[in-house]
């Protein structure tokens, strides 16, 4: 990989020592737009950016940086003809 | 499965999932559904910070990545309801094949496109900016150009320096034949010393790369919004 960029490569990498330190972020999506998001506590996120071409969903108030959003997960039955 | 559910604004994300349900809503909360703008035929393509491709950068760099970007020029190019492109530039530069290849993909599409340079695009960001079918730099803007640089362990032969100079040449290659501006000039500037404080290059300021022939034009939001809706108009009379 051949980086090509004004900032010294050695700016780039600088955290790399720094491990553990994660992003804490992850990508989701709502309603087909894509987000990207910080964890704030256990399933709370706060929208930090989204990624869409579309200029109307940069106006959607839902997806406004800094709203803050559930994440729960939902158990499906993945065998439903066996019932529990 | 993963539930995504709004604190704050749950009832409009309601709103919005039950179109069809605006009597209800009315009788129910005392609200109307305001029908939203109509869908624009422009789409708007931000790259900014660095260019991301086959690795992933450390968190503090702020990134613009083609896994991203590259679903969502095909997606445009599919689009029958969108009929131009905008592309928004501040970028410091990035990976060499992450950033062709975004460059090729907007070159080669159907739809015309505009690229509008605010605040920088340097390195890789200089063939990203040529690569619409008119460009724009704001009047602030600058634009950095120099050569690719070696880290790394390197091999002190001359294969070396030659891969280096293949890698650069693709770049040159791509920015002369999407501009004005000639071979000769572009490494003249890029080779030129005394510009950069611990590098060889050139930084050219809004006006300066419109007169070396790279950017088309001096100009802001409107002139590229104004521009677009120009070629898509030519575009659909030349279709008819």
């Amino acid at each position: 990989m051949v980086i090509y960029s004004i900032i010294p490569v050695e700016t780039i990498f600088q955290s790399q020592q720094e491990e553990g330190k994660g992003k804490n972020s992850k990508i989701i999506e709502i309603n087909n737009i894509k987000v990207e998001a910080k964890l704030i506590e256990e399933d709370i996120y706060e929208i930090q950016r989204v990624y869409s071409t579309n200029v109307q969903d940069y106006l959607q108030p839902w997806l406004q940086p800094g709203t803050r959003i559930r994440l729960s997960y939902q158990i499906d039955n993945l065998f439903p003809q066996n019932r529990w | 499965m993963i539930v995504i559910e709004n604190k704050k604004n749950i009832s409009d994300q309601e709103d919005i999932q039950s179109k069809g349900k605006a009597g209800e809503n009315i009788k129910d909360y005392g609200t109307i559904n305001v029908p939203g703008p109509p869908p624009s035929n422009i789409h708007c393509l931000t790259i900014i910070g660095q260019i991301e491709g086959h690795m992933v950068l450390p968190p503090q760099n702020k990134t613009t990545k083609y896994e991203h970007l590259i679903p969502q020029l095909v997606a445009i190019e599919e689009s029958k309801d969108i009929e131009g492109i905008i592309l928004i530039l501040n970028t410091v530069g990035g990976d060499v094949e992450a950033g062709l290849a975004i460059a090729e993909m907007i070159s080669t599409m159907s739809k015309p496109s505009v690229s509008l340079v605010l605040g920088g695009g340097h390195s890789i960001g200089v063939p990203l900016s040529v690569c619409a079918d008119y460009s724009f730099i704001a009047s602030t803007a600058t634009m950095t150009i120099h050569p690719i640089r070696m880290t790394g362990v390197i091999i002190g032969v001359p294969q070396t320096y030659e891969y280096f100079n293949k890698m650069q040449e693709r770049v040159v290659n791509f920015v002369t034949r999407h501009c004005k501006i000639s071979k000769e000039k572009f490494n003249e500037l890029m080779l030129r010393t005394g510009e950069l404080a611990n590098d060889v290059g050139t930084v050219l300021v809004g006006e300066e790369a419109v007169e070396h022939g790279l950017i088309d034009e001096v100009g802001g939001l409107y002139d590229a919004i104004k521009k677009l809706r120009e070629l898509i108009s030519i575009g659909k009379e030349e279709g008819k």
